[in-house]
């Protein structure tokens, strides 16, 4: 995983906001220092007996005061702190002022005692591991250790005569800067890493909203196709031979209406394929006879109905819908145009064993009807079958037409649960 | 079998049903000057025993439930033959109303018994004096069992002869559940309103 570069003046937004972050902790350590240190030295009561911690601790206070005024400032608009030089040269110039304040505190200590100068040390510390968290930028850092780690352990050398504890003072500091800088690297990273997330999952939300869209548009323009297609080779095509024959002559009053009956069942179809519930066979089924039923009626077929309860075929949406109703619509035109039948059944059952998986699952939908039939190879299996056939295989469902002369027609199709065997 | 009267607007249908208070009203959805739903609100409102036939082009579920929801008993199909239409308003008069299996789909799914908790019945909401109660509009067994048989394509005779009834009974099934299906609705709209704070006690 790559993390994002710093960008200006070496400062990337993840330490712009640990600086927000480590602002708040810095003032609350600086007045907690303040207040421990007052507090020790006035139990020593040398508030008391020295004028000079006195004014230690009005010029520690002032610089104390500048820092708080930055950090508010530096808290509510952390980027101007690079941005202007100005802010820049205060920062540094506040952070020499609150080294010199603490690193000379061992200075203004009037003789050798032990407690207050260690104290001291340990004030020093607190405050260079606070700045090391805090500071964003290396000179900051300097400024403000630098001054600490000589001018203290040097007053605990010289001014106190303590070489060892000074030495220790030294060492002390050290390596509470060093933990300080580890801790600092560590949650700028954890901090760099939970932006790099975030932006990661920002994208990644972005583009599947963007995935999503085509999808949509893909699926609108997927169905405008269908509905082209559909009125181009249906009702168009019907329109443009009726009108065709009828300017001919060609054509009888009859003819033409039943034509225009046909264009309208055939809108029906299409607007009810739109409608039907994903999956539901059985009421595709439904439409068809609601839609064609009647008509075969008054053309003297008698039509029996045998639809069992049928599974739920995911795959069955409203462009497959209407692909098999305009197989069966078909072979409903055969039927009245050629077949000369007195009775046509419709069956759809369920086929293969309940309980095997789905891709072994299917339904069989048959029409028979009980017509003179016709031989399978004769000009009969002409482009109304050839259309069905196409139709079929597209959808990849099975289609069977069984012919025998004299003894009916019967148009099969058998239909999987799940699609067999589809491109796409 | 009458003609009452005719009217080619929103306003002269109101009138004209104010005036002949007609046993059935034929009704166009798109109407000028106006939704058709509207002259079916009044129609119901003004003469309650009037059954209401939506005239339509293709019978499409969406224009069919709005109307079946405004109060509409039935509908008509604009290419139906003629002998068929006053076949079907003789049917309607009777006390049946003809239904699509989709349509048929649809109020089993809005309307069939124990629902997988609807807002009304899954809702800690209140009664505001007004019957929530879900069992007025669940649709009955043998509702159910006709609406089931219409969606798998079956004719009113043979579902008569399939469930051992008479095939008025079965027509009376189905009007029935258009009843409910208004009487569903409106109970959501009141749900809703209460939920809105439209409505108060």
């Amino acid at each position: 995983m790559s993390i994002p570069a710093p960008h200006r003046h070496g400062v990337d937004d993840a330490a712009l906001e640990l600086l927000g972050l480590h602002m708040r902790q810095w003032r609350s350590s600086l007045a907690g220092a303040v207040a421990m240190t007052a507090l020790v030295a006035a139990s020593f009561g040398y508030f008391l007996d020295d004028g000079r911690l006195w004014v230690w601790a009005a010029l520690g206070g002032m610089v104390y005061g500048g820092q708080w005024a930055w950090c508010l400032r530096a808290e509510r608009q952390p980027g101007q702190v690079w941005q202007s030089a100005g802010m820049r040269r205060t920062m540094i110039g506040l952070a020499v002022a609150t080294g010199l304040s603490w690193g000379s505190l061992g200075w203004w200590m009037p003789g050798p005692v032990l407690p207050l100068q260690l104290t001291a040390a340990l004030v020093a510390s607190m405050v260079t591991v606070v700045a090391a968290s805090a500071s964003v930028g290396g000179g900051q850092l300097k400024a403000l250790v630098v001054p600490v780690i000589t001018l203290m352990p040097a007053a605990l050398i010289w001014h106190a005569r303590l070489p060892v504890a000074g030495l220790a003072a030294a060492s002390a500091i050290l390596m509470v800067l060093r933990y300080g800088l580890l801790l600092r690297t560590s949650t700028l990273d954890s901090i760099r890493q939970r932006r790099h997330v975030e932006m990661i999952s920002a994208e990644l939300l972005a583009q599947q909203v963007r995935l999503r869209e085509a999808e949509r548009e893909q699926a609108t323009l997927d169905e405008r196709q269908r509905l082209l297609r559909d009125m181009h080779d249906g009702v168009g095509a019907s329109l443009i031979g009726a009108v065709k024959m009828l300017e001919q002559g060609d054509m009888s009053l009859g003819e033409a209406t039943s034509v225009l009956r046909e264009c309208i069942e055939d809108l029906k179809l299409s607007i009810d394929s739109l409608e039907l519930t994903q999956g539901d066979l059985a009421v595709v089924l439904a439409t068809l006879r609601y839609r064609l039923g009647r008509r075969l009626e008054r053309s003297g077929l008698r039509i029996e109905w045998h639809v069992a309860d049928l599974p739920k075929m995911s795959w069955l949406g409203p462009p497959q819908a209407l692909d098999l109703l305009r197989i069966l619509q078909e072979a409903f035109a055969n039927i009245v145009k050629h077949a000369a039948a007195t009775c046509v059944r419709i069956s759809a059952a369920p086929i293969g064993l309940a309980g095997s998986p789905d891709t072994l699952q299917s339904v069989l939908v048959k029409v028979e009807d009980d017509g003179r039939g016709f031989a399978t190879d004769s000009h009969f299996a002409g482009r109304g079958l050839l259309h069905m056939r196409q139709r079929a295989g597209a959808l990849g469902v099975e289609l069977d037409v069984d012919s025998v002369v004299g003894s009916g027609t019967c148009v099969s199709l058998r239909i999987g649960v799940v699609p067999s065997s589809r491109d796409g | 079998m009458a003609l009452a009267g005719v009217a080619d607007d929103l306003p002269s249908g109101k009138a004209l049903v104010d005036r002949a208070l007609p046993d059935v009203l034929l009704v166009d959805l798109g109407l000028p000057s106006g939704s058709g739903l509207e002259l079916i609100r009044h129609a119901v409102h003004r003469v309650p025993d009037c059954e209401v036939l939506v005239v339509t082009v293709f019978g499409d579920e969406r224009n069919v439930l709005a109307s079946i929801e405004a109060g509409a008993s039935g509908y008509l199909l604009k290419d139906d033959l003629d002998s068929e239409m006053a076949d079907q308003i003789r049917l309607i008069r009777s006390g049946g109303s003809p239904v699509s299996p989709v349509i048929a789909r649809q109020l089993l799914r809005r309307l069939a018994a124990d629902p997988p908790a609807t807002p009304i019945t899954a809702s800690p909401i209140p009664r505001r004096g007004v019957d929530l109660e879900p069992s007025g509009v669940r649709l009955s067994f043998q509702e159910q069992a006709v609406l089931s048989l219409s969606a798998k394509g079956h004719t009113y005779g043979e579902i008569a002869q399939l469930l051992g009834v008479a095939e008025q009974t079965v027509y009376t099934y189905v009007k029935r559940s258009y009843r409910k299906l208004r009487v569903h609705t409106k109970t959501e709209a009141v749900y809703e309103a209460g939920r809105l704070g439209l409505i108060h006690d």
